[in-house]
């Protein structure tokens, strides 16, 4: 029996078959009759199931073979993960929907404020971490091949070639699937109702073969237990870090491998579909583990030492004889391989083209992307290419390896090595704070420590020598890929994963707490911490210049002239069906380019509609920049209107000089007035009475007395009144002589009061302390009493009080003296309060009979002694206060 | 909190491990039973839950740019 040809045959048939149904499926969806099944949850889910692969297939049970239970933590991570759907893949959908995310590569990039550098980052990351595991797919279906090949007795089986052969064919049909329509958001309906196909036959292939070895050879399910129990793998032995490192490895590989993140947020057609796959996926993985100890249990028992356990779903069915079974159960394990290398191939491919080949080549078409050549098509190729590219590697990685590390742990380092998105994954979903800078030095920290603590120690001892792993780097002990920081004495896989997460989220949350996010990082950080509350477009487009033509030939370039066009007429239409051509309004650019974005991805057609709208386009960083400037203008009305304030300052001062010269000039035209009055009321008697003196020849002689008193008593007012005119105009002048002399103050003051007092109907009641009085002051003590026989008969003479009271208080400050004079009168009004010490002020010129120079010459007096007199306000009564310095001890 | 409770119950089993010792162990068997059962549960639990979302949040899904019309889900 030609087994290995039927094989090959029937293989072809399946690829066929597959082809059919991925080609009916991408009619149907095109012509827009997709039935209802092909967008129900149930394929969501199924699709879903990329996740497990022919590690899944062939190797769980090797690993269950080698490390009993230890298997099934691949599964349960992603249990976990899709358990917790509405915390995190909720969001995470949400955000790939409402953000037209591409690939991981391409959120990431979006995230932290469209980074190009990131993007390539994460791609490249993304590659390294995940050839290994095409290699493992390349090596399982090989395997299968050549066990197929040790029973066919004639067969010219050769391992390379096979190799060679499998790694060209699934580059084919990867190729053939995955890049047949440009637009990664369309969803690949073919690709995906295909890969749901191949999980039904996956599944039945497995459960086919776990039915019959539990059934078939255990003879059920009690004693299928307990000949697990007496296998060499039958007590229960678990590395307890590696258990739940491995259940955590497998959650995080299952939100960050590009190919899960493709068929989850990528090819998601409907958030809800989370709901149903939230327990219809753990379902599926638990089936598809469900027979995987019971087939290890019973290989190890049956099956010849030699025989590699990692084919024991294979080896089992043929070395019994069960031909159909080996081969539907081959189909299973080259379902698995098949689907994960198309998906895996794809979303690579569209993340290498997005994120590396097409800036390079737009940067190199400097003439701007409207007149650039067509695009659609070098998107396509460069996809092809990178397809072609990743196969090429993961066949290298598999000849350098040799193909004889065991399944799982291959599959491992690529889990680990993908598993260094997740920090920045995590942080850019559920923190504000996180910053380009701090995701990329993450990313970068962790990606080197795994490559040097668990991919290059993978790749062989070619690699890295014995030297360096028994002693380290230049016999550094403490970098021993192995034992790093001397934690000697654990897995190494655990050990790898431990550094490289803890030192990948370290660095992530220092540096992005250290620097400062940009404006487009703030914006897109809000974008997608809040995805819920806004699901809005995150940028806006002003289009006013923005010519609708350019914008056409461009879109068809990367959308193709029919869908373009389409695009383009329902947009008019949209807008209300005026033209050929739809307005370029700012919503329209959006949508046009978030449409543009699902082919080459975010920051990339956010450059070319920049490009076409030039000048007048708005982008967020012009928005920001604007804001900064409107921050800058800010700043400059603030200072003028500090200047301002200050001009009114000033203006208010003019208006209170102005006022107050106002206000002199009319006490100036008042004393005139009340001067001429003055000088006029005894001029006028002294004329009248010098006259009756002259005219009257017989007059008694009392009368002729009392007249010449009269004019004498009037001539001396005016002499007192000219006297105090003179003084004032000397000490204005500064031309008074003052007398130096040093005298005790309550001297002064005593004579002060008698002087004042004196002629008085009724003396006022002086209240005075002596112990205070008794300093000494240097001055001209004349002048000084003259300034407190000034104040005190101002006192007699204004304070309305019933019974008036002058208080007296002396004290010392510093080097001089205060000598407050408070009356219990009503005080002087507040509108007065200012001029009193004008001259010529006169608070009530109808009670005194002065001519309102004494406290002018009050304060002129001061001034010239060295002191000061000002009036307190709110003391009660009138009240001033003289302040003077006192004597020197030594001196004078 | 479903992941956590999961988390939990899938890392009982560490206790059970021996630490070096040759005490009797637990038998794969029933640590199986125990994994399988647990698994199980959660996924009923999870089953329960999304029933539960489809009462008290029937209009969670709002986005915008959802392609598909709101004939299926519902």
């Amino acid at each position: 029996m030609g087994s290995l040809n039927t094989l090959v045959l029937v293989c072809l048939a399946y690829v066929v078959l597959l082809f059919f149904v991925a080609f009916v499926a991408d009619h149907l969806a095109a012509r827009g009759k997709s039935a209802r099944w092909m967008r129900s949850p149930l394929i969501y889910t199924l699709s879903l199931s990329i996740y497990c692969t022919a590690w899944t297939f062939y190797g769980a049970v090797g690993n269950a073979a080698r490390s009993g239970l230890e298997f099934i933590t691949i599964y349960l991570g992603p249990t976990l993960v899709m358990v917790g759907w509405w915390w995190g893949l909720r969001k995470l959908v949400r955000v790939g929907r409402s953000q037209r995310i591409t690939s991981i590569a391409d959120l990431i990039s979006a995230r932290y404020g469209k980074s190009h550098v990131l993007a390539i980052g994460v791609t490249i990351l993304a590659v390294i971490s995940v050839t290994p595991y095409i290699a493992l797919q390349l090596q399982s279906i090989t395997l299968s091949f050549a066990i197929f090949a040790e029973v066919d007795p004639d067969s010219r089986f050769s391992d390379t070639n096979t190799v060679f052969g499998v790694a060209v064919g699934l580059a084919a049909f990867a190729i053939l699937f995955g890049t047949r329509n440009l637009n990664a958001n369309e969803r690949h309906h073919g690709v995906v109702t295909a890969v749901a196909l191949e999980a039904i036959v996956k599944l039945v292939a497995l459960l086919a073969v776990g039915i019959f070895v539990v059934w078939g050879i255990g003879g059920g399910v009690g004693p299928t237990l307990d000949k697990i129990d007496s296998s060499p793998i039958g007590s229960w032995q678990v590395d307890s870090g590696r258990w739940s490192t491995l259940i955590f490895l497998s959650a995080a590989a299952f939100v960050c491998l590009p190919r899960m993140f493709q068929v989850m947020v990528v090819e998601n057609e409907d958030e809800r579909h989370l709901r149903t796959a939230s327990w219809a996926f753990p379902l599926y993985l638990m089936l598809m583990s469900l027979f995987v100890l019971p087939i290890a249990a019973i290989g190890l028992q049956i099956m010849p030492e030699s025989t590699n356990p990692d084919l024991f779903v294979l080896a089992i069915p043929l070395s019994l004889g069960q031909e159909n079974l080996a081969m539907l159960s081959f189909l299973g394990g080259f379902s698995s391989a098949t689907s994960m290398v198309i998906v895996a191939a794809m979303a690579l491919s569209t993340m290498v083209s997005n994120h590396i080949v097409m800036p390079i080549w737009l940067h190199r078409q400097s003439r701007g992307a409207s007149v650039s050549g067509d695009v659609r098509n070098v998107v396509l190729y460069s996809r092809r290419l990178c397809i072609g590219v990743i196969m090429a590697l993961g066949y290298l990685y598999y000849r350098l390896t040799g193909g004889g590390t065991a399944l799982a742990t291959i599959g491992l380092v690529a889990f680990a090595g993908i598993s260094q998105i997740l920090p920045a994954l995590v942080g850019g979903l559920f923190w504000r704070g996180a910053t380009r800078n701090g995701a990329l030095a993450g990313i970068s920290v962790g990606f080197a420590i795994w490559l040097y603590c668990m991919l290059l120690p993978a790749l062989g001892p070619g690699l890295l020598s014995d030297t360096v792993m028994l002693h380290g780097p230049w016999g550094l002990s403490w970098l021993r890929p192995h034992a790093m920081f001397g934690l000697d004495g654990i897995d190494p896989m655990v050990h790898a994963v431990f550094w490289s997460l803890s030192f990948n989220t370290l660095v992530f949350c220092a540096v992005s707490l250290v620097g400062f996010p940009s404006p487009l990082e703030r914006l897109q950080g809000a974008q997608f911490v809040h995805v819920f509350e806004h699901s809005a477009g995150p940028r806006g487009w002003s289009g006013s210049v923005a010519q609708s033509e350019d914008l056409m030939v461009m879109s068809q370039r990367i959308l193709g002239a029919r869908e373009a066009q389409a695009f383009f007429d329902k947009e008019r239409l949209r807008q209300g069906d005026r033209g050929t051509l739809p307005e370029p309004t700012p919503s329209f650019l959006e949508r046009l380019e978030r449409e543009l974005s699902g082919s080459i991805g975010a920051a990339a057609s956010h450059a070319m509609i920049g490009q076409i709208v030039g000048g007048s386009s708005v982008s967020v960083e012009d928005l920001m920049a604007v804001a900064d400037e409107t921050a800058q203008m800010l700043e400059y009305s603030n200072r003028l209107e500090l200047q301002s304030a200050k001009l009114e300052d000033t203006a208010r001062k003019l208006r209170d000089s102005n006022e107050k010269l106002t206000q002199i000039s009319a006490q100036k035209d008042s004393f005139l007035s009340q001067v001429s009055h003055e000088l006029r009321t005894p001029m006028t008697s002294i004329r009248a009475f010098s006259e009756i003196l002259r005219d009257a020849e017989e007059m008694p002689a009392p009368d002729k007395k009392r007249f010449a008193g009269i004019i004498h008593d009037e001539a001396r007012r005016l002499t007192r009144l000219l006297d105090d005119l003179l003084d004032l105009s000397v000490l204005e002048n500064g031309q008074v002589s003052l007398n130096h002399e040093t005298g005790d103050l309550s001297e002064i003051l005593d004579r002060a009061v008698s002087t004042a007092l004196t002629g008085a109907e009724q003396p006022m009641n002086v209240v005075r302390d002596a112990t205070p009085e008794t300093v000494m002051v240097a001055s001209d003590l004349d002048r000084l009493a003259q300034v407190f026989i000034n104040l005190i008969a101002n006192a007699q003479k204004y304070c309305d009080a019933v019974k008036p009271r002058l208080i007296i208080r002396v004290q010392k400050f510093g080097t001089g003296v205060y000598v407050d004079f408070v009356d219990n009168g009503s005080g002087i009004p507040t509108e007065h309060q200012q001029t009193i010490f004008e001259k010529f002020s006169r608070v009530s010129p109808e009670k005194a009979g002065g001519a309102g120079l004494g406290l002018a010459i009050c304060r002129e007096i001061m001034e010239r002694l060295g002191g000061e007199i000002v009036y307190l306000r709110d003391k009660g009564g009138a009240a001033f206060r003289v302040s003077l310095p006192i004597a020197i001890e030594t001196g004078e | 909190m479903l992941p956590v409770f999961g988390a939990l119950l899938l890392t009982l089993p560490l206790m059970w491990s021996p630490s070096g010792t040759d005490e009797p162990t637990w038998s794969m068997s029933a640590v199986l039973i125990y994994v399988f059962t647990t698994w199980v549960g959660l996924i009923v639990l999870a089953l329960f839950f999304g029933m539960a979302v489809r009462r008290w949040a029937y209009h969670w899904i709002d986005a915008p740019y959802a392609p598909t019309d709101d004939r299926e889900g519902h």
